[in-house]
């Protein structure tokens, strides 16, 4: 990584990039070679866990994962999450429902336009906790500024929850589709505005609870959401 | 959306591995056929790099076995399954070494000739590590892996790849921030910081 690479905000974070990073680059054809095994094994293994007496209780060649826990496995345990490992349920099917629950409900997320002043705010609107899955008491205004590069600008009047990572996405009107415009880090309040995206198409802003557990779709965790609407 | 497909296919990707993964737990027998046929080939390849291909059959074969016997060892949210049956699949290498005579061998000459012992065990780390890691990367989702291979191997920053890519920098920090998760996960307890 490039010395002026900005840090991902995590030392463990940093330092787990520079180990894996360092592993790879000494990956080599070998490495990425498989061989498949005789098509007989199976049909050994198949013999051999039908027969009680090939099998060897307390072999000490299988590592007991359920043992020897450590503080940062504990952290990256997507513990939260249970229900969603071989569910069929989709996350973007919870955050479609979502919305046409509080479509349904009516007015209950767009509180309007706040209404800068500033020519260059075109979309706007209130994102608050209201119909959102998981409890948090702030609000906050998100503008979308159109100027040289388009940014979406969001004041929160209290800092969002800091013991689970919180990402902020876009949602299309009807809810078929969801961009993640990343995690938000303390302090953050301006992000890019995808060139490709249109507010009048995804004018649904959403901020999730998103446990570190490396899947990349939205949680179903949502705490703020709100409409940006044109002024 | 073209944005929006890649997305359904990463959960439906995800969500299969760690099915497997508990059904292999809850003792399925049509998942120990399934995580023969998804890792059987990384576990005789690990072997063939340490012994030949009638050892490593057999080897291969007791690295099921075993993992299907002791499977409630198994704990999806401290590593893959494949990291798990690699570290069997170690182990059983390493004996194998020592019920052929080789460990002794090894410490024979380690005795006649005082020198840093003999690197067969962190070798066999080493490679299976890499083979990991490998499978690892190919197996994280296109836009993930085309981003962490850009940082990894490019050397680019957050800035560059979002800059040739045209994926928003916050986007390209959370991809870099999941695949470690990924990639970590994958290498599961032999992973050492």
């Amino acid at each position: 990584m490039s010395t002026d690479n900005p840090s991902l905000g995590d030392p463990s974070e940093d330092e787990l990039f520079a180990n894996l990073a360092g592993l790879a680059k000494t990956i080599g054809d070998a490495d990425r070679a498989r061989e498949a095994p005789p098509a007989h094994i199976w049909d050994a293994i198949a013999s051999g866990v039908a027969d009680p007496r090939s099998l060897e209780d307390n072999d000490d060649t299988v590592i007991d994962l359920t043992r020897q826990r450590t503080d940062r496995q504990r952290r990256s345990a997507p513990a939260t999450k249970p229900a969603r490992a071989g569910s069929s349920r989709s996350p973007l099917l919870l955050v479609a429902a979502a919305i046409i629950a509080l479509v349904v409900i009516g007015g209950a997320v767009v509180a309007g336009i706040t209404g800068t002043g500033e020519d260059n705010v075109v979309f706007a609107g209130e994102i608050s906790n209201s119909e959102m899955p998981e409890p948090f008491d702030g609000t906050a205004t998100a503008t979308l500024e159109i100027d040289d590069d388009p940014a979406l600008v969001i004041d929160f009047d209290q800092e969002l929850p800091t013991d689970e990572p919180v990402e902020l996405w876009l949602i299309s009107a009807d809810g078929s589709d969801i961009v993640s415009l990343g995690l938000v880090e303390a302090g953050d309040t301006e992000w890019e505005w995808p060139a490709e995206l249109t507010p009048a198409d995804y004018p649904l802003v959403d901020l999730s609870i998103e446990p570190d557990d490396g899947d990349p779709t939205h949680s179903g965790r949502s705490i703020l959401r709100g409409e940006l609407v044109s002024s | 959306m073209t944005l929006l497909e890649p997305n359904l296919h990463e959960a439906a990707d995800f969500d299969h591995d760690t099915d497997l993964e508990l059904r292999f737990r809850a003792g399925d027998e049509a998942a120990l056929r399934e995580a023969y046929d998804a890792h059987g080939s990384l576990v005789f390849s690990i072997c063939r790099r340490s012994v030949d291909s009638t050892a490593a059959a057999d080897v291969t074969q007791e690295v099921f076995i075993a993992a299907w016997k002791n499977r409630e060892r198994f704990d999806s949210t401290r590593g893959s399954l494949a990291s798990w049956l690699s570290g069997i699949t170690r182990n059983k290498i390493i004996d194998h070494y020592r019920s052929t005579g080789r460990e002794d061998r090894r410490v024979e000459r380690i005795k006649s000739a005082p020198q840093p012992a003999e690197p067969t065990e962190k070798r066999l780390e080493e490679v299976t590590l890499r083979m990991l890691l490998a499978d690892a990367i190919d197996e994280l989702p296109d836009r993930a892996r085309n981003v962490i291979s850009m940082a990894f191997f490019d050397e680019l920053t957050h800035v560059e790849i979002a800059d040739r890519t045209g994926i928003p920098l916050g986007t390209v920090k959370s991809d870099i921030r999941r695949s470690l998760t990924r990639l970590r996960t994958g290498l599961g307890e032999l992973y050492v910081d």
